[in-house]
């Protein structure tokens, strides 16, 4: 008698959860993609937002992109008249959440925090369901910089020192890269590919790992962000040699850029941008644009970026899509020859 | 410098960050007992709150939260079989055998204080020793963690099954269990038959609670509704008694030192830890034969281990401003956002706000002691239901936490095929726990060997000339070929004179 009660309370539980959980999964994953609204609305564009935004972050919480969103939904209060909810849906590099993004109602609503890879070069070489003309770029917010480092006590005082060192011993000098489909892992190759030096690339799980291997010099240099490093280097512990970018950042003036280095094209790769899916109203387009770019101004933004060290550098939809489209060019060629396209 | 450590604790002792204190341990407490959702998860959510509040304040919140979820870890490992951590798994071993035995709230009580002692002997060792302790961590790269982890394997699985052969069956399940997902250096797919499900390979939680947690329901269900042990649930018999007491005293002492000193070291040897030290207890126990059937000291050593090395993870976090695991990475997402860089310059740019952090640590820890006490007596009461009451709670406990890790119904999947698995070994007599360690450390395993085949440019002889790396694999190799010749000369020379008897 107690078996029998036993086991009806265990089936009634598993299926009465099965049916909760299930639900849940369920309501998550359907989003339909018509209804495309192409007409111009301009009365809908003026009461925009009318709403609550969903704002997706297509990696984990508590990671750079997450924080960054965060951020700007703090600073968006009083400019945004609504309520902005995070939601982070990670895997795949950004693809997975991107691909949300792209089957989302296109109203305006939904927009994601868009990175470069996952927008670009994640789609040579990951099995994504979405291609480049799949969503709608508003405007860029600016970039996490990379910037390649080597332990105080390493011999190489500049960027020269080391490519020197790497072309006369081909494939000794080792190169650390926060992981193979990272954009500063593809910064990597593509400094060896402009250099024609050989290095002896190392991929590590996530900066958190790296970090600490270079410090201890278990590895020659290092390759990886900007805020995950500024403060070993103020306090002496790294040696920058080269920020990633085409200006110097505010954080580290004194660090040069590639270019001032002596290495041409090797920067970009690590923009963020305001993604909404295709076919929403342009009129609600601009709004958003006009929205989001008041943010970007507003002191509040300012000084939480310049916390986390981020380079700000607002980009129009039009100079936005030209940068993604020249990062997936060029890192075509470089997987191309890596063999690593799929 | 003195001025500013008093001012420090006196901001600590404020009544409102004592407040804000005892709300963050026990909120701890809570995502620890409660299964999937752990520290990780929990601080996250908590972090957009943080920005509207001061440094101060949101940064005694988060560090109450994450010392208590590891107070809270090991409950359900005693009470029920379930490990809510991975942490907590070789608590499994003796602290359930002691419920079993009606003893649930002496292992709760020990588990309890166990970590009040690690975390006071860390934050200690944390206050005064940090940065040359960070330096040393440094010594340690892909190599070292190599050498550590095979150790590890060769060296810790045995202590729970007599049989070599059976634990590195075990052990190289498990590793291959891990390898599951993206290749991490090729991007290659491994063993996810085609089911977008396993791309990310699989999520460790809903491994154990199938394990452990299903494997344990579906065998009260065969054994039929087996009554409970009478015990006896007087306050005075949920103590530990005097013995109980001075049979923990040491294990709680060599664990926590343990584990602060393997905390300090990246990658997962907090959960070495665990093992480690349940194998020193063992080893140095006057009676190892009740290991496995309860015995106190397996309960003390790990718990205390598991605490120790999560304080020890904070010495590179706050000396180096470097997190060596994903707990500590989310604790410097929490300073960031408050614009304070923890690591060399922390101490110099704001001074109060650390020496108050490290007061709250002292603090936080006795909140957790008296938080957690009278909560025993509740708690073992739960471990004292009938199984047709319990083993249904001990279900759906699995199946939200399985879940809850996610969202994803394919993580319940996984934990009733390990549910069935866990099952499976019941029925042949094997323990799973080398099998989760295989699942813990393979990605470790294979990640360093990777790396560092890459950083010796495929000479693998200098995994035996780097210092620290030979000398454990030298070490470890001894000590798991050592039984094995005795054995071997045993069988020599018994031959020997078995012939020499034949002449």
């Amino acid at each position: 008698m107690a078996k029998k009660w036993f086991s009806l309370v265990l089936v009634i539980t598993v299926v009465s959860l099965l049916a909760a959980c299930g639900n849940g999964a369920g309501k998550n994953g359907t989003t339909n993609n018509t209804g495309g609204n192409t007409a111009a609305n301009t009365s809908a564009a003026d009461s925009y937002p009318e709403k609550n935004i969903e704002f997706i972050v297509p990696f984990s919480a508590g990671g750079v992109s997450d924080i960054l969103t965060r951020s700007f939904v703090e600073a968006a209060t009083g400019i945004i008249d609504t309520t902005i909810t995070v939601k982070n849906v990670n895997g795949g590099s950004g693809t997975v959440g991107n691909y949300e993004l792209v089957r989302a109602k296109p109203d305006g609503y939904t927009w994601l925090w868009a990175a470069t890879g996952h927008l670009s070069s994640a789609l040579h070489i990951t099995p994504a369901e979405y291609t480049m003309e799949d969503y709608t770029i508003v405007n860029k917010i600016g970039d996490m910089v990379g910037i390649i480092v080597v332990p105080k006590n390493s011999p190489f005082q500049t960027l020269e020192d080391l490519i020197n060192h790497a072309k006369a011993n081909s494939g000794e000098l080792t190169i650390g890269n926060p992981g193979e489909a990272t954009v500063v892992a593809m910064l990597a190759y593509l400094l060896e590919d402009r250099t024609e030096a050989t290095f002896q690339h190392v991929p590590f799980q996530g900066s958190g790992e790296l970090l600490p291997a270079v410090l201890g010099g278990h590895v020659d240099a290092g390759i990886m962000n900007v805020p995950e490093v500024a403060s070993q280097v103020a306090a002496g512990e790294l040696r920058a040699l080269a920020v990633l970018s085409e200006n110097r950042v505010d954080q580290l003036p004194d660090v040069p850029t590639i270019s001032e280095a002596g290495v041409d094209g090797v920067s970009g790769g690590a923009g963020h941008f305001i993604v909404i899916p295709n076919n929403v109203d342009p009129a609600i387009v601009a709004k958003i644009d006009e929205l989001t770019k008041k943010v970007y101004e507003s002191d509040k933004f300012k000084e939480l970026m310049a916390q986390a060290g981020y380079q700000l550098g607002y980009k129009n939809a039009e100079d936005s899509r030209a940068e993604v489209e020249a990062w997936y060019q060029a890192t075509g060629e470089i997987y191309e020859k890596l063999g690593k396209t799929k | 410098m003195s001025e500013q450590i008093i001012e420090g604790i006196l901001a600590a002792f404020t009544f409102k960050h004592l407040l804000i204190c005892l709300l963050g341990v026990a909120l701890g407490t809570l995502v620890g007992v409660l299964p999937g959702l752990g520290p990780v998860g929990a601080i996250s959510m908590l972090l957009p709150i943080t920005f509207s509040m001061e440094p101060l304040a949101a940064l005694i919140l988060i560090a109450g939260i994450y010392f208590g979820g590891m107070y809270g870890g090991s409950t359900t490992s005693i009470l029920v079989n379930v490990p809510g951590e991975a942490a907590s798994v070789v608590t499994t071993l003796d602290g359930y055998k002691m419920t079993q035995k009606g003893r649930a709230g002496a292992a709760l009580s020990i588990a309890a204080i166990g970590s009040f002692v690690a975390g006071t002997i860390g934050v200690i060792l944390l206050t005064f020793m940090a940065p040359p302790l960070a330096r040393m961590a440094l010594k340690f790269g892909p190599p070292e963690y190599f050498s550590i982890v095979l150790v590890g394997l060769l060296v810790l699985s045995r202590m729970t099954d007599k049989s070599l052969i059976r634990s590195y069956l075990l052990i190289a399940c498990g590793i291959v269990i891990s390898v599951i997902g993206i290749d991490p250096v090729s991007g290659g797919l491994r063993l996810t038959f085609g089911l977008p499900s396993l791309f990310d390979g699989l999520d460790f939680i809903p491994v154990i609670m199938g394990l452990y947690g299903l494997s344990e329901v579906l065998s009260a269900w065969e054994n039929n509704d087996t009554k409970p042990v009478k015990a006896d649930l007087s306050f005075r018999k949920l103590l530990p008694t005097k013995n109980e007491f001075k049979r923990s005293t040491g294990p709680m002492v060599r664990g926590g030192l343990l584990g602060f000193i393997m905390g300090l070291i990246p990658g997962p040897a907090s959960i070495l830890s665990t093992y480690a030290s349940y194998g020193l207890e063992k080893r140095l126990s006057k009676h190892p034969e009740e290991f496995g059937e309860g015995a106190i000291e397996g309960v003390a050593g790990p718990e205390s281990a598991n605490n120790g090395a999560s304080t020890g993870a904070l010495v590179p976090l706050l000396s180096l401003g470097v997190p060596f695991s994903p707990l500590p990475a989310i604790l410097l997402s929490a300073f960031m956002i408050q614009g304070i860089t923890p690591g060399p310059m922390m101490i110099q740019d704001h001074p109060t706000i650390f020496w108050a952090l490290i007061a709250s640590m002292y603090i936080g820890n006795v909140m957790l002691l008296i938080l957690n006490l009278p909560m025993v007596g509740l708690f073992a009461k739960i471990a004292h239901l009938r199984s047709a009451v319990l083993m249904p709670i001990v279900l759906i406990f699995c199946i939200v936490g399985a879940f809850s890790v996610r969202s994803s119904m394919a993580d319940v999947v996984i934990m009733v095929i390990f549910g069935a698995l866990g099952y499976l070994l019941r029925k042949a007599k094997m323990e799973p726990s080398p099998l989760v360690l295989g699942v813990m450390l393979g990605p470790t395993l294979e990640n360093s060997f990777n790396q560092s085949t890459l950083i010796f440019k495929g000479d693998l002889t200098m995994f035996l000339t780097r210092p620290i790396s030979g000398t454990l694999l030298i070490l470890g190799i001894l000590v798991t070929v050592w039984p094995l010749i005795m054995k071997l000369v045993r069988m020599l020379t018994s031959k020997n004179k078995h012939t020499a008897a034949k002449e």
